[in-house]
């Protein structure tokens, strides 16, 4: 029988307030909430994107205006979004999770999976784990941000989330790996927001009187997928505790990023798209970047007073050409332009495209690198048929399925 | 120009495919390498007509998840009658 994955979830709810609380002592005992990014066309007014414990105790909850988040608590404390604090402060947890496994996955803010499975032997079954992990954490946060804590383990990532949110701090909640029913028991008790689904999906079977997941996993599979679609099905698997997804090796983050300090906060367009075209040249000078395009890049930089902004801009096709970047970027900024003066800029690739060579090849110009040529040859020799196709947009947006795009053979 | 348009080879071309359907016309179940796969829904259908000024085309298509989570594209040509897998 297949082993299921062993994960631990190290989840630290509100995330962003508790880095907050940790850099700025006096935050500690006021009721605060996170405000939304305002940046942007669809920005508008901000609001109330997650709160501490008091504010909530308040019934201060995400999506609440400012307004109505001071009526119920006049002193409130309001935090702008900090997204660069945020990712320093993910890359600390990551920095102390990656001495113990090379599988980690940072599934949603302050949520972070171990992938244990074969490390048992070094570590010991998964109490000793939490034990060995717990004071590597504890030398490199304070208790004032370790003290929310909550651990979860369980044979796969669905089970180990399920658990991470009912634990109370300092007492992990563990799903043994056998006897397999353990996880489906443990599931089937649970309350069904706690599914990692989408929160309408969740609002429409309650809205049936679906309270629990081992309700949805009675329900007959034909039902869900008929009203949900495959989603259905998805759900139906999770809640008979099918899904047992391990964690992914955690990839490197990005090496190549370039920032600039502005003598003083500006929030002049001509100024930001003159640093950004700045940094656009700097980035494609970067050693890195060894020839290939970029493709997916992100943008930010610290606001003036609190907080900060970015933004991501996916290219449609990787480009070398600092023209087609900057015109993206320029779009993106219109779009989504940083709520106030910037006091930095930062440029950083997430995602590079191939290299200049495999561009070529696969926009079928003729400057092949000399080996593929003679390759290329001698298949078609051998064959009597050109072995290399490329696929040609006919009419992409045709109706017709089978006219929208063909395979050509490359010369 | 024209040598490359006779060379080019279309993708995503219609197989045909063997299908249950009820009374209704919506499939129920499509014959797989193995024998017969359930259909477990349809999660979308629409209708096909284009064409018809010169080689008229006229499909029911279905966006359908076959029993085991697997989505497909099929569609029944109106005028022969013959169900089509198609991505």
């Amino acid at each position: 029988m297949a082993t299921s994955p062993s994960v631990l979830t190290f989840w630290i709810p509100a995330f962003s307030l508790r880095l907050a609380q940790m850099d700025r002592p006096e935050l500690q005992t006021s009721p605060l909430v996170e405000l939304t990014s305002t940046s942007g066309s669809g920005g508008g007014r901000p609001r109330v994107q997650e709160g501490c414990a008091v504010a909530r105790a308040h019934g201060i909850g995400p999506g609440m205006t400012m307004a109505q988040a001071m009526a119920l608590i006049p002193n409130l404390t309001t935090l702008e979004p900090d997204p660069d604090r945020l990712a320093r402060g993910t890359q600390d947890v990551l920095r102390i999770l990656t001495q113990f496994s090379p599988r980690i996955l940072v599934e949603r803010v302050g949520q972070f999976h171990l992938g244990m499975e074969g490390l048992e032997r070094q570590y010991g079954p998964p109490p000793e784990q939490i034990q060995r992990i717990l004071p590597a954490l504890h030398e490199a946060f304070p208790s004032s941000l370790l003290q929310h804590l909550q651990i979860g383990g369980a044979p796969g990532r669905l089970g180990s989330t399920m658990a991470a949110e009912i634990a109370r701090p300092g007492h992990p909640v563990l799903i043994p790996p056998a006897p397999p029913e353990a996880l489906v028991q443990f599931l089937a008790v649970q309350p069904l927001d706690h599914l990692p689904v989408d929160a309408a999906l969740v609002g429409f079977l309650q809205r049936l009187g679906i309270r629990t997941v081992g309700e949805v996993a009675r329900l007959p599979v034909t039902d869900l997928v008929r009203h949900l679609g495959a989603q259905g099905r998805t759900l139906h698997a999770m809640a008979r505790g099918e899904v047992r997804e391990g964690v992914p090796l955690l990839s490197p983050p990005s090496s190549i990023r370039v920032h600039l300090d502005f003598p003083s906060p500006t929030g002049d367009r001509p100024a930001l798209d003159r640093a950004l075209d700045y940094l656009v040249r700097r980035i494609m000078a970067h050693a890195e970047r060894k020839g290939r395009g970029l493709h997916h890049l992100r943008i930010g930089g610290g606001l003036e007073d609190q907080g900060s902004w970015e933004v991501e801009v996916t290219l449609h096709q990787p480009s070398v050409r600092p023209d087609r970047i900057m015109l993206a970027l320029r779009t993106r900024l219109n779009l989504s332009p940083p709520p106030r003066a910037l006091e930095s800029i930062f440029l950083e690739v997430l995602a590079l495209g191939p290299t200049l060579h495999q561009m070529t090849f696969l926009s079928g110009a003729s400057a092949f690198p000399d080996g593929i040529r003679k390759a290329v040859r001698d298949l078609r020799l051998r064959t009597g048929k050109n072995p290399i196709l490329r696929v040609v947009d006919l009419d992409p947006h045709s109706r017709i399925p089978e006219r929208r795009y063909g395979l050509l053979p490359m010369e | 120009m024209s040598r490359d348009a006779q060379r080019i080879r279309p993708l995503n071309l219609p197989r045909a495919i063997m299908v249950r359907a009820g009374t209704d016309g919506i499939p129920r179940a499509v014959r797989g390498k193995n024998g017969w796969v359930q259909i477990e829904g349809v999660r979308e259908s629409w209708r096909l007509e284009d064409l018809w000024w010169r080689d008229p085309l006229l499909r029911n298509y279905f966006q359908v998840v076959l029993e085991g989570g697997r989505v497909v594209f099929l569609f029944q040509d109106e005028r022969e009658g013959h169900w089509y897998l198609q991505r």
